[in-house]
């Protein structure tokens, strides 16, 4: 029972050849047990086979069961999942149980998909490696010594592994693309208002977008489909029309612009990465496409700028985990707390990770009296220049082209006490959630020690058509990753 | 640019993070090298440049303010830490 892709999966359920039930059960065997080995999940979905029947009963009623009908997701544990824990990888949320989906949850699941698990994540989504998350580091598939990235770091390990045929991260700054690189799948960041936000636990309100981690190009243009659109739950979601991405994906490039940015090409970069540009670049020309040089100079400031605007907005987004209504409390019993100040904040010392008290840190600092003007009121204004060097560039091409990350995975523990360094790893990924672009990750074959290589496809606002069908060209140039142990 | 651990005690009373004394010389160090950093965005300049702080260029979306009935309270509050009925519970703090 071998699928390549979740599309064929979806194609032989709804022609019955193959029922959802079956295929429910046997992804969630194979969470539980080498999900188990990578730390791929933080919770599984008990309940997930008896939905799969209930798609199968539609069909056998003749039914039509939805365009995702039997495919065995994992939801990244951002995202709250109605009666299925949503902990955020953090001890803040271990026990939270959500009354409610995420929109991206309910459309996904109206339109017949099962949800397997929930997915291992950096607390808060907060991390460049999965190794900050609460319930253990997630491994990277191909080489368990090192990381999956972060934060969706055990969306891209399980579906690099194939314990789930395609998953649902977040991307802050990165956090789609780079694990989907680092495990060798394909992740999609959609311009900032396609997918909404409600429901889905907030770390930096005007940059979280959520998107599709799959095998294939086409699964991300199906996934899409689904979780795109204006939801009245969102007042930042889009009104703009979501095109059918599937019907008109084609891997044609001809007549295209496609930008090498400047910036991103001084250096810096694994050689592997860098071969794999070249041979994109040249591959694309051949296939008609113009290749030119774009440049936008502030990116070299996107990593400060991202780091202050994004801490500053968790700093007051995370002010609402206070031991009160939900989430844990710091015990009380021996030494009862002096006033309401000390109850917050013992219970919030107790409830976060290192990591996560670092950025509220930061956040609350670039934030405060006397120092607001100096960093996030100058960190927004240089934001702006930044969006517009963006908006300016894209006059003169229809995708940009360059590396997701300077290295491929690297090993657990390499950057886990240096937060500085673990930031510039984000160098470049952080831009396009400050500009609001889409941007996606496409996998572009490995390293010479067999790590998956992935490159970046980024485009105008609304552009997603344009950047998935270069990206369907890339996977023509390269193929698919396949799976570790399978090829 | 070094942080004094004065200022690091300061943020996180208003963070509201009781913090012991590792982690105060641990973030002083940590946060001064980021802040260190970053003191290269003073460079650019940006007089009378507006502030950006969405990428959304449409007005928002708004719905109609109405009441509705909500039948899983129950379910809300149980996830709260300590509850009486359907009541918050906290310990005394005056």
């Amino acid at each position: 029972m071998e699928f390549a892709e979740l599309s064929t999966a979806v194609t032989a359920v709804r022609a019955k050849k193959i029922s959802a039930a079956e295929l429910a059960q046997e992804y969630l065997a194979r969470a539980r047990e080498r999900g188990a080995e990578i730390g791929a999940f933080i919770s599984l979905n008990d309940k997930a086979v008896d939905k799969a029947r209930q798609i199968d009963h539609l069909i056998a009623k003749g039914q039509d069961p939805g365009p995702l009908a039997g495919a065995c997701l994992g939801i990244k544990d951002l995202l709250c999942t109605d009666g299925l824990r949503t902990t955020a990888g953090s001890r803040m949320l271990e026990k939270f149980v959500p009354p409610y989906s995420a929109t991206v949850v309910a459309r996904l699941e109206s339109a017949g998909a099962v949800t397997i698990g929930k997915t291992n994540l950096d607390e808060f989504a907060m991390g460049s490696s999965n190794e900050q998350s609460a319930f253990g580091p997630c491994r990277n598939p191909w080489d368990s010594t090192r990381v999956a990235g972060g934060s969706s770091g055990g969306s891209a390990a399980a579906v690099a592994a194939e314990l789930v045929m395609a998953a649902i991260g977040t991307d802050t700054g990165g956090s789609i693309r780079q694990p989907a690189a680092f495990c060798g799948v394909v992740g999609v960041k959609p311009t900032y208002g396609r997918v909404s936000r409600y429901g889905i636990i907030a770390f930096a309100s005007s940059l979280d977008q959520a998107g599709p981690m799959t095998k294939s190009v086409r699964d991300s243009a199906l996934l899409l489909e689904v979780i795109c659109g204006q939801d009245a739950l969102d007042t930042t979601s889009s009104a703009q029309n979501v095109p059918r991405f599937v019907q008109q994906l084609k891997p044609q490039t001809r007549g295209l612009k496609v930008g090498l940015l400047k910036e991103y090409l001084s250096g810096g970069v694994d050689a592997a990465i860098t071969k794999a540009l070249e041979r994109a670049t040249a591959e694309l020309r051949s296939r008609g496409a113009e290749i030119v040089e774009v440049s936008v100079p502030l990116t070299a400031m996107a990593v400060p700028i991202y780091y202050l605007v994004a801490t500053s907005e968790a700093s007051s987004n995370l002010s609402r985990y206070d031991g009160v209504r939900y989430g844990s409390r710091a015990d009380f019993a021996e030494k009862p707390p002096e006033d309401l100040a000390e109850f917050y904040s013992r219970s919030r010392g107790q409830g976060f990770g290192p990591e996560v008290k670092r950025r509220i840190m930061l956040g609350t600092y670039a934030l405060s009296s006397g120092y607001y003007d100096a960093y996030f009121r100058k960190a927004c204004q240089v934001r702006r220049l930044l969006h517009d060097q963006f908006v300016a560039a894209f006059q003169s091409c229809d995708v940009i082209l360059g590396p997701v990350t300077p290295t491929t995975a690297f090993k657990i523990g390499a950057n886990i006490k240096d937060p500085l360094q673990m930031y510039l790893s984000d160098i470049f990924t952080t831009a396009t959630n400050l500009a609001g672009l889409p941007g996606m990750s496409v996998p572009a074959g490995f390293d010479d020690q067999g790590l998956p290589v992935g490159l970046q496809v980024m485009a105008g606002h609304f552009q997603e058509q344009t950047m998935l069908n270069v990206g369907a060209a890339l996977e023509e140039i390269f193929g698919q990753s396949g799976s570790p142990g399978r090829g | 640019m070094t942080i004094d651990r004065d200022t690091i005690e300061k943020i996180a009373r208003l963070a509201r993070l009781t913090l012991n004394g590792t982690e105060i010389a641990m973030y002083q160090q940590q946060l001064s090298r980021v802040v260190e950093a970053f003191t290269e965005l003073a460079k650019v300049k940006t007089d009378a440049v507006e502030p950006m702080v969405t990428p959304l260029t449409e007005s928002g979306l708004l719905r109609t303010d109405r009441v509705e009935e909500f039948s899983r309270m129950d379910e809300v509050v149980a996830g709260a830490p300590a509850v009486v009925g359907r009541l918050f519970k906290v310990p005394p703090v005056v």
